[in-house]
């Protein structure tokens, strides 16, 4: 459920999102949606609903594993890692990212004295 | 098909895991808290706000609902559309025999009922749609009542005549069974394909068998100047082409009306 001062996360970003957090380490569907909120100042909401489908889609396209492994509760949990087909697509999406940020920001830079 | 089943359940049992594991450690987290049990699992769903709406969109995002598979399914299918009956009534023939000791009762009925039940809406729901078709659906539906019906004079006439002989041993009279049932399934399967075929070459208004067959196209030739058969009713209500493809009706409107309007010389 949303809380006061959370957003979505933004459509298409989430492949993107998820990568970077799995590239850091191996971890489980939960702990990658407490990882989301977490760096994001819990600004970033990752809905279960949106999270798990995209763990799938992202296994079916090679750019993670998953395996079966003990959680911290001695419960049996699916870890996800990145792949290097996996890495490199987020090397990808990185500069995308980075050029669609620097082209938003222009445009705003540009229109600064319109307000 | 079955492949298909699989795809389907896989990631619908995959993310029914992921979110039972990740309810089960937000409640442990607040167990961690010092909350009990129940308020734990209170909070831990208030959270997690309607697992019922979460399940049904990662479903969707992964086409995993039941109408996916449903799609799916008929998608795989490259049998002619009056084979589903025949198939639905073969399964439901076994299923009866499983439980209803009167074999000969259970399979007199069994095929056509399947057939009716599967053609007769379809037939409706056609007629509902072009009002002015009502005669071809009323001889459609009319037409397979009336093949149900030889079907099972079939069928009495096929018992009839495994009942007639003191057989010598009971495997016999069980080999002489099945080749009736074997030869009742072909003559349903032969009664149902001359009523599709039938049926298909009527007039939509009239129900009146079409004439004058035309032929254009190559015979050889299945995409570019396809052959194609051209067939009229003899009472102007319309044409209909057939290629290897697909059978389309063309109707004339009230053509015939206005050449006999009152006062037109």
């Amino acid at each position: 459920m949303k809380r006061r001062g959370q957003v979505d996360v933004l459509q298409g970003t989430m492949d993107f999102l998820v990568l970077r957090i799995l590239a850091r380490e191996k971890l489980h569907g939960y702990s990658i949606a407490r990882k989301l909120a977490e760096l994001s100042a819990s600004a970033l909401q990752a809905e279960e609903g949106t999270l798990y489908p995209c763990l799938y889609r992202m296994e079916r396209q090679g750019w993670i594993n998953s395996e079966i492994g003990q959680s911290e509760n001695n419960r049996k949990a699916r870890y996800y890692s990145i792949t290097p087909a996996g890495r490199a697509h987020l090397r990808r999406e990185q500069t995308k990212w980075d050029s669609f940020v620097k082209a938003v920001t222009t445009v705003i830079a540009g229109t600064e004295g319109d307000k | 098909m079955i492949k298909h089943l699989i795809e389907w359940t896989g990631p619908r049992r995959r993310v029914l895991e992921e979110l039972r594991f990740h309810a089960e450690l937000l409640e442990q987290e607040f167990l961690a808290l010092g909350c009990d049990r129940k308020a734990a699992r209170d909070l831990a769903n208030r959270r997690l706000g309607s697992t019922r709406k979460s399940r049904q969109q990662a479903y969707r995002e992964l086409s995993a609902t039941p109408r996916d598979l449903l799609i799916g399914l008929s998608e795989q299918r490259t049998g002619p559309g009056w084979l589903t009956p025949i198939v639905l009534g073969i399964c439901s023939l076994f299923l009866q025999l499983l439980f209803v000791p009167d074999v000969a009762m259970v399979v007199s009925w069994t095929i056509w009922a399947a057939a009716l039940c599967c053609l007769i809406p379809i037939e409706v729901a056609r007629w509902s749609r072009k009002l002015n078709h009502w005669r071809y659906h009323l001889y459609s539906v009319t037409t397979l009542l009336g093949a149900a019906l030889l079907g099972n004079a079939g069928w009495m006439a096929l018992i009839a005549i495994w009942r007639l002989p003191p057989w010598p041993t009971q495997g016999c009279s069980v080999v002489v069974f099945c080749a009736d049932i074997i030869v009742y399934l072909l003559g349903c399967c032969l009664l149902l394909r001359v009523w599709s075929v039938n049926r298909t070459g009527r007039c939509r208004r009239c129900a009146c068998p079409l004439r004058l067959p035309d032929e254009s196209g190559r015979s050889g030739s299945l995409l570019i100047h396809a052959a194609t058969r051209s067939s009229i009713c003899i009472h102007g209500h319309g044409t209909l082409t057939r290629d290897y493809w697909h059978s389309a009706w063309h109707g004339c409107g009230a053509f015939w009306d206005e050449l006999f309007k009152p006062g037109r010389a």
